[in-house]
């Protein structure tokens, strides 16, 4: 994919949300970002998945995880291994699972929301100001979302950029491709 | 508009005279009264296959759109069978409160077992409220309940998930045997839930959950593996059964013997490479 022609297309994509969205807004960008990595997917209707956000954010998984599978989801990742250190040679469970709680939606199961709200964070290994500020930037992106799908040509515009996404061409490329590049594009434009 | 002399002498034209009309009327208004309730419930029988078939994001979509079939048809002609239908479009979506009104209207436009479906959702969202409030002993008991005697299968499997939820939070403040005791409980509950429907893939994720839990890694990969071939209810859910067997995979080449672990790796090998996988510990959807 041609870096120019995605560029142009995030600045001119960017330009066409803020309407939608206030000044400094935290949720601009992650909703950017998961858009078009959905529509890439082609899994369900752009407006589905924004909907589904909420729900998404509460998985209805079994949150009360096995004491190895937290060690090991700590142990197996070079950056929160770094993070963790102490935790990690005290064996404190306790710290390490509250942690776990915010960290498993972002790092663990991958959500392309959250991946981009917390980017800044991930990208400098700031795991525990990632916990620290969970709830309250999360809470602050879905009320922003509200108020912006609230206005009707929202959704409009939003598929009509999906739409433009999908037709730079990205069949040759996988997911994790699209995904990486979108990735440090994303952080140019920040 | 004026009549002519002609028409005022020969009086208004007989009702004969608008027969076919009338008929076409009619025939079209129940035609359309019928092809839209009949839409709805093509609609929801495509997501249901897709949630069978683990496709579950679309399925999603199908099922909000199912939703909006019946809403249209239920402003023109709400029925017991109409409310029915969204009620379970709405559970399938997770939307309870919404849900119990849908079957309590469709009980009182006279379907009988949408009565007890209402009380089962009506509860279940009594638990989730009281969970959320801090009340866990009691939101558990009200689960207990729901997987005993519920008939709504659904409420059911929810209750399931919930109730083996709480109870693990219990395991960080007992002691060990309590732990076993309380683990050997909720594998229970969920076997039972599997004896009465053990094509279900979220009980099979959840017994890979718990067998975990208990350091059998061999048995929790086999679940964790049928419930991603079987299917399960969201993404989500998908991802996390992923993480599963990957660790499972991990636990077990730490501690199996040489031999053992290269018998169990050629089994594992055929897995990944049916689903797909880039590696042993890299599903699809898994950042790079």
């Amino acid at each position: 994919m041609e870096e120019k022609k995605l560029v142009s297309f995030l600045q001119q994509t960017k330009k066409i949300l803020s309407d939608f969205f206030p000044l400094n807004s935290v949720a601009l960008f992650p909703l950017m970002y998961s858009s078009l990595v959905w529509a890439l997917n082609r899994k369900a209707e752009i407006k589905t998945k924004v909907l589904e956000l909420e729900v998404w954010l509460d998985p209805d998984i079994l949150k009360n995880k096995a004491d190895e599978f937290v060690l090991n989801f700590f142990e197996s990742r070079p950056g929160l291994r770094e993070a963790y250190a102490e935790e990690l040679s005290k064996k404190d469970l306790k710290g390490l699972k509250a942690a776990f709680k915010f960290l498993y939606p972002v790092v663990g199961l991958e959500d392309p929301f959250l991946e981009n709200l917390f980017s800044l964070e991930l990208r400098e290994g700031n795991y525990r100001r990632l916990g620290d500020d969970f709830e309250s930037r999360l809470s602050r992106a879905l009320s922003e979302i509200q108020a912006a799908r609230a206005r009707p040509e929202f959704w409009k515009r939003l598929k009509t950029i999906c739409g433009e996404f999908l037709n730079l061409g990205w069949s040759l490329m996988t997911e994790a491709e699209v995904r990486k590049q979108l990735r440090e594009l994303f952080s140019s434009l920040e | 508009m004026a009549l002519t002399e002609k028409e005022k002498r020969q009086g208004p034209a007989p009702v004969t005279f608008y027969w076919p009309g009338i008929v076409l009327l009619i025939l079209f208004l129940f035609g359309s009264c019928a092809s839209s309730l009949q839409e709805a419930k093509t609609t929801f029988a495509q997501a249901q296959i897709l949630d069978r078939s683990f496709k579950t994001e679309q399925a999603a979509g199908l099922y909000k759109k199912t939703l909006e079939e019946i809403n249209r048809e239920i402003r023109k002609k709400p029925s017991a069978q109409a409310y029915l239908l969204k009620g379970q479009v709405e559970v399938k979506l997770e939307k309870w409160p919404e849900a119990e009104d849908s079957f309590r209207l469709a009980a009182s436009l006279g379907d009988e077992k949408a009565g007890s479906w209402a009380k089962e959702v009506s509860l279940y969202g009594l638990a989730l409220s009281l969970e959320q409030r801090g009340f866990g002993q009691s939101s558990a008991r009200l689960y207990d309940l729901l997987i005993e005697k519920g008939e709504f299968s659904p409420v059911v499997m929810a209750s399931v998930g919930k109730l083996v939820d709480y109870q693990l939070k219990t395991l960080d403040e007992v002691s060990s045997s309590q732990k076993d005791k309380i683990l050997s409980g909720s594998i229970k509950t969920v076997e039972k839930a599997l004896a009465d429907d053990p094509a279900c893939g979220y009980y099979h994720y959840l017994l890979g959950q718990l067998l975990g839990h208990q350091k059998k890694y061999v048995e929790s990969f086999e679940e964790a593996a049928i419930a991603r071939e079987l299917g399960l209810p969201s993404e989500k859910i998908l991802r996390d059964n992923d993480n599963q067997i990957i660790f499972c995979y991990q636990q077990l080449k730490q501690s199996m013997s040489q031999d053992d672990f290269e018998r169990f790796y050629k089994g594992y090998n055929s897995w990944v490479k049916k689903w797909g996988w880039a590696d042993e510990i890299t599903p699809d959807w898994k950042r790079r």
